[in-house]
C-alpha cells in the first residue's frame, strides 16, 4: 500500500509466515516456504468461470423433476428425484437427516453456483458489484459445506446395493445431475478469489 | 526463530500483523474488521483448542452409537432387518462387490477414526508446543481437511435407500438410529478441523 511496487504482502494461513511475492505474476501458484501450504493459486479469467457456473445451473435446476434412479419390483414401479429422496426421508420422520442430504447436497452447490454470478457478472462487465463484501463472505462459509460430489458418487453406490432388490434403471436426471457436478467443479477450481480484489478489472 | 537451512521467516505476531482468514489481507494487529473483504480478522483463531478440543471428543462419543446401532432397517415381507456400518461391509464383500465394500468401509470405518485420531495428534502439538513435529502436523491438518467430507458418503446412500425402496409391504427401508449418530459425528470432525488453527503448532517456536 505505502508504495507502488507490485510487491504484495500476504501471511500463509497454515504457519503464520509473513509472505512478499509479486503481484503481477498471476500465472503461477506460490507455496509457503516453511510449511508448504498453497498460498497462492491462479484463477481462470471472470468470463470462463461465468460459463461454467451458468451451465452448471442450467443442468442442475431440470434436475428437480428428473427422475434419477427406476428401480421396478413385482410390478410396482418407484422412481425418485433428487429432491424426491429429501422430501421423502423428511415425511419419513427423520428430518435432521433430510436437511443434512439437502442443504449439504444441493442447496449449498447451487448456492455458490448463484453467488459466484452475481459477483463475477458485474466485474466481467467493469461494474462494482452490490454487496460485494457481503456475497464474498457468504460464499467463503459456504466453500467447504458443500457436498455434492459425495452426493453424486453416492448414487453409483446405491445403484449396487439395490440391483439386488429389483430391475433398475438408471434415468437422465442422474447423467445431468453428473454434468452439473463436472460444471461445478470446474467452477470451483478456475475461480481464484483473489481476483475479486486485485483483478486487472477493479485497479483501473 | 530459525528454520531448515538457516533462513529466518518473520511470522504475523512478530510483526504485529493480522491476516484474514477469508480473503488474504494483511492488517495491522490492532484492527478488528478486514479493510478488503469486511470479515471479522483475529491473529488466531479464538478459543481455538478449547473448541477443536471438545469437538473431537463428542465426535468420538457419536460414533460409539454410530457403529453399534443398525445404519438402515430393511423390511422384507414383513420381516426386519438391522445393518449396523460394518455388517453393510461384509453385505458388499459378500455379494462379490468387493470395491463397493472397501469404498464403504474406507469411507464410513477408516476416515472418521483416522480424522479423529489426527485431530487429537494436531491437539497434542499445539497443546504442548512440540514444534518439531509442526510441519507432520500441517500435512496432517491438510490431509484431513480435504477427505472430511467423504465420511458422509454413506448417509447420502442410506438416504438414496430410503427414497427407492418404498413398496409398502413387500420391502421397505428406514433410517435406523446410526444415520443421525454417524451423521453428527462425521459433523463434528468437520467443525473441529474449522476450529483449529493450524499456525497454533508453528506459535510456540518463539518461546
Amino acid at each position: 500500500m505505502k508504495s507502488k511496487t507490485l510487491l504484495y504482502q500476504s501471511a500463509c494461513k497454515e504457519c503464520g509466515v509473513v509472505l512478499n511475492y509479486n503481484k503481477s505474476d498471476t500465472y503461477h501458484h506460490f507455496y509457503c516456504p516453511r510449511c508448504g501450504a498453497l498460498v497462492y493459486a491462479s484463477g481462470e479469467r471472470f468470463i470462463r468461470v461465468i460459463v461454467m457456473a451458468l451451465s452448471a445451473l442450467i443442468a442442475f435446476f431440470p434436475t428437480f423433476f428428473m427422475p434419477i434412479l427406476t428401480l421396478e419390483m413385482a410390478d410396482q414401479t418407484v422412481s425418485t428425484t433428487l429432491v424426491g429422496v429429501v422430501m421423502h426421508i423428511f415425511d419419513e420422520g427423520n428430518p435432521a437427516i433430510a436437511l443434512m442430504v439437502g442443504i449439504t447436497g444441493m442447496i449449498i452447490p447451487v448456492a455458490m453456483m448463484t453467488l459466484l454470478l452475481l459477483m463475477l457478472v458485474p466485474l466481467h462487465f467493469k461494474q462494482r458489484p452490490l454487496h460485494l463484501k457481503a456475497l464474498f463472505q457468504i460464499y467463503s462459509s459456504l466453500r467447504r459445506w458443500g457436498m455434492a460430489e459425495v452426493y453424486l458418487i453416492s448414487i453409483p453406490v446405491s445403484i449396487i446395493k439395490l440391483q439386488t432388490m429389483g430391475d433398475l434403471s438408471i434415468d437422465p436426471g442422474f447423467y445431468l445431475f453428473f454434468y452439473f457436478l463436472i460444471c461445478f467443479y470446474i467452477c470451483i477450481v478456475w475461480f481464484n478469489p483473489d481476483d475479486l480484489w486485485h483483478g486487472h478489472v477493479l485497479s483501473d | 526463530m530459525i528454520c531448515g537451512m538457516g533462513m529466518y521467516y518473520p511470522t504475523d505476531i512478530e510483526s504485529g500483523k493480522t491476516l484474514c482468514l477469508e480473503c488474504e489481507w494483511l492488517s495491522d494487529v490492532h484492527e478488528r474488521t478486514c479493510a478488503q473483504c469486511g470479515a471479522r480478522i483475529y491473529q488466531r483463531k479464538p478459543m481455538s483448542l478449547l473448541r477443536t478440543w471438545s469437538y473431537t471428543i463428542a465426535a468420538l462419543l457419536f460414533l460409539i452409537p454410530a457403529n453399534l446401532l443398525p445404519m438402515m432397517i430393511i423390511t422384507k415381507l414383513g420381516i426386519d432387518e438391522g445393518n449396523t456400518i460394518l455388517e453393510g461391509v461384509i453385505y458388499f464383500v459378500r455379494y462379490g462387490e468387493m470395491s463397493i465394500g472397501i469404498i464403504i468401509f474406507i469411507a464410513s470405518i477408516i476416515v472418521p477414526l483416522f480424522k479423529i485420531s489426527a485431530l487429537f495428534f494436531l491437539l497434542v502439538i499445539a497443546q504442548f508446543g512440540i514444534v518439531e513435529q509442526a510441519k507432520n502436523g500441517v500435512r496432517l491438518f491438510r490431509l484431513i481437511e480435504r477427505i472430511g467430507k467423504w465420511s458422509l458418503l454413506d448417509i447420502f446412500v442410506v438416504a438414496i435407500m430410503i427414497a427407492m425402496v418404498q413398496f409398502q409391504n413387500l420391502a421397505s427401508v428406514k433410517a435406523g438410529g446410526a444415520a443421525f449418530a454417524f451423521g453428527v459425528a462425521v459433523f463434528l470432525t468437520m467443525m473441529a478441523t474449522e476450529a483449529f488453527d493450524p499456525r497454533l503448532m508453528f506459535d510456540k517456536e518463539k518461546t
